[in-house]
């Protein structure tokens, strides 16, 4: 059966121009878009005639376009766009204004009801006198300084408040640079993640300190992001790694109204760093340079259970960790300067790392920590606990 | 398909007056003179010939086939990105 050239539906003119020696020229999506431009002019709008059609072709070769571009010149427009596009998304601004100063001040005073203000989840149990010695000793380490160890039994919430005296230690801008030190290298990652999460999901950090949560939330778990992201064109230098945490570098007009309204340019945390090692890595060298080129070092280091129950076991083991304690912790801070350092510990055995560096051991070691007397398990420190 | 034949009767010039169509002076599109497509679609022979040039598909004879010279219209279209939607 002839077709009518005059009256060709899609389907026939596609078959009819692909069948030629030259293949597929034309698809069904191109031939869609014709008829969007054209179709009355080669056709009743729902039929084409062939011979408008191929006289409208001739038009559209003719009409005045683009200098064209070659392959080259195609990509790179093609990457700035999508760069352009790509800026666009790792534009953080505005920083949200803050939810509630007083209560976040009020928590800048007190770590207790800091942890109880925003990690109610965690701390939700009564406090026993043992905790509320040990959190007393937490603010003091934090703000003003000295080198505290804290046996406490399994369980009883040690390693949190460890980790939340890093983050309110960053938050308030106590200390810039806070290291946490595990037993061994996967223990040391364990310790950065819930801190992530909490940037990441507690809306109530989110509320009290946007210049320091915002950015990172707004990395969205993804470290490829960090590199770009910028407030307003100014770089945030955020760094989302699995051993380091940077804080967001954000500044005068982009911080929240009641920051500015206390006078400052900068936020508390801008450009502070929590890293996370274990006494297994090398730990010498740790330094972090800001965006201002002043090289920073760990002024206060968290150490969590740094002993496993093998080296606990080891008497070679338990000295070599005590040397490494008392010099390439302790000395992290760099010449001359003094280093803050908590360690949350559980004891295992007599002469283990804990007896050494605790007041277990009444005896005066040289190196020892000191600290608190809570015992192993004779202090119940969390009283609704068995 | 069929247009071979009896194509150059269904098949009535652009813009040619009533009678030329079909009958013992219709053209057969499968393979048109440049002057007969130039009058079928009302474009000048120098167009047509700038397209032979630059590739459009002929015969030994030099007729075109006008379904193949659409076919080459689309592919240079498409090559230039038009038609493309972006």
């Amino acid at each position: 059966m002839a077709i009518d050239l005059t009256k060709l539906t899609q389907s026939e003119l596609l078959q009819i121009i692909n069948s030629t020696p030259q293949g597929e020229t034309l698809t069904r999506s191109r031939l869609r878009r014709q008829m969007d431009a054209g179709a009355l002019r080669f056709g009743d709008g729902a039929n084409i005639h062939l011979v408008r059609y191929v006289r409208w072709l001739v038009d559209e070769m003719d009409r005045p376009r683009p200098a064209r571009m070659d392959y080259a010149e195609a990509r790179r427009r093609q990457a700035e766009k999508n760069r352009a596009a790509t800026k666009s998304i790792q534009d953080i601004a505005p920083i949200p204004e803050i939810e509630d100063y007083p209560r976040r001040k009020a928590c800048g005073a007190s770590f207790r009801i800091f942890c109880e203000m925003y990690f109610p989840a965690a701390f939700h149990r009564a406090w026993s006198d043992d905790h509320l010695r040990v959190i007393a000793k937490i603010e003091k380490a934090v703000r003003e300084g000295g080198l505290f160890a804290f046996a406490m039994p399994r369980g009883s919430g040690k390693t949190t408040l460890a980790r939340c005296a890093a983050l309110w230690a960053v938050l308030y801008g106590y200390r810039p640079f806070v290291c946490l030190i595990g037993a061994a290298d996967d223990r040391a990652k364990e310790l950065l993640l819930p801190i992530k999460k909490h940037a990441l999901e507690n809306p109530l950090l989110l509320a009290d300190f946007p210049e320091a949560i915002h950015p990172l939330r707004a990395l969205e778990n993804s470290s490829k992001r960090q590199l770009q992201q910028h407030c307003h064109g100014r770089l945030t230098h955020v760094h989302w790694g699995q051993n380091k945490l940077v804080f967001p570098t954000v500044e005068d007009e982009d911080l929240p109204a009641a920051l500015r309204d206390e006078g400052l340019e900068i936020s508390p945390s801008c450009g502070s760093i929590i890293t996370t090692t274990s006494l297994d890595a090398n730990m010498r060298g740790q330094q972090h340079t800001r965006v201002d080129g002043s090289i920073i070092r760990p002024s206060l280091v968290l150490l969590d259970d740094p002993q496993t129950r093998d080296s606990a076991r080891s008497v070679d083991q338990t000295h070599k960790r005590l040397e490494l304690l008392n010099g390439d912790v302790l000395g992290m801070a760099g010449p001359g300067e003094q280093i803050s350092a908590l360690m949350t510990c559980t004891k295992m055995y007599e002469g283990d790392l804990v007896y050494w560096s605790t007041d277990f051991r009444p005896a005066h070691f040289p190196n020892r920590l000191g600290g608190l007397d809570a015992t192993e398990s004779g202090g119940k420190l969390w009283p609704h606990r068995n | 398909m069929a247009i071979s034949d009896d194509s150059a009767r269904i098949v009535p010039p652009v813009d040619t007056p009533p009678g030329q169509a079909g009958g013992p002076g219709a053209v057969n599109p499968a393979a048109l003179t440049i002057a007969q497509l130039s009058r079928m679609l009302a474009v000048p022979e120098e167009t047509i010939r700038r397209h032979l040039a630059a590739g459009a598909p002929a015969g030994t004879d030099g007729r075109v086939h006008l379904v193949h010279y659409a076919a080459w219209l689309n592919k240079e279209l498409a090559s230039w990105g038009e038609n493309d939607g972006d």
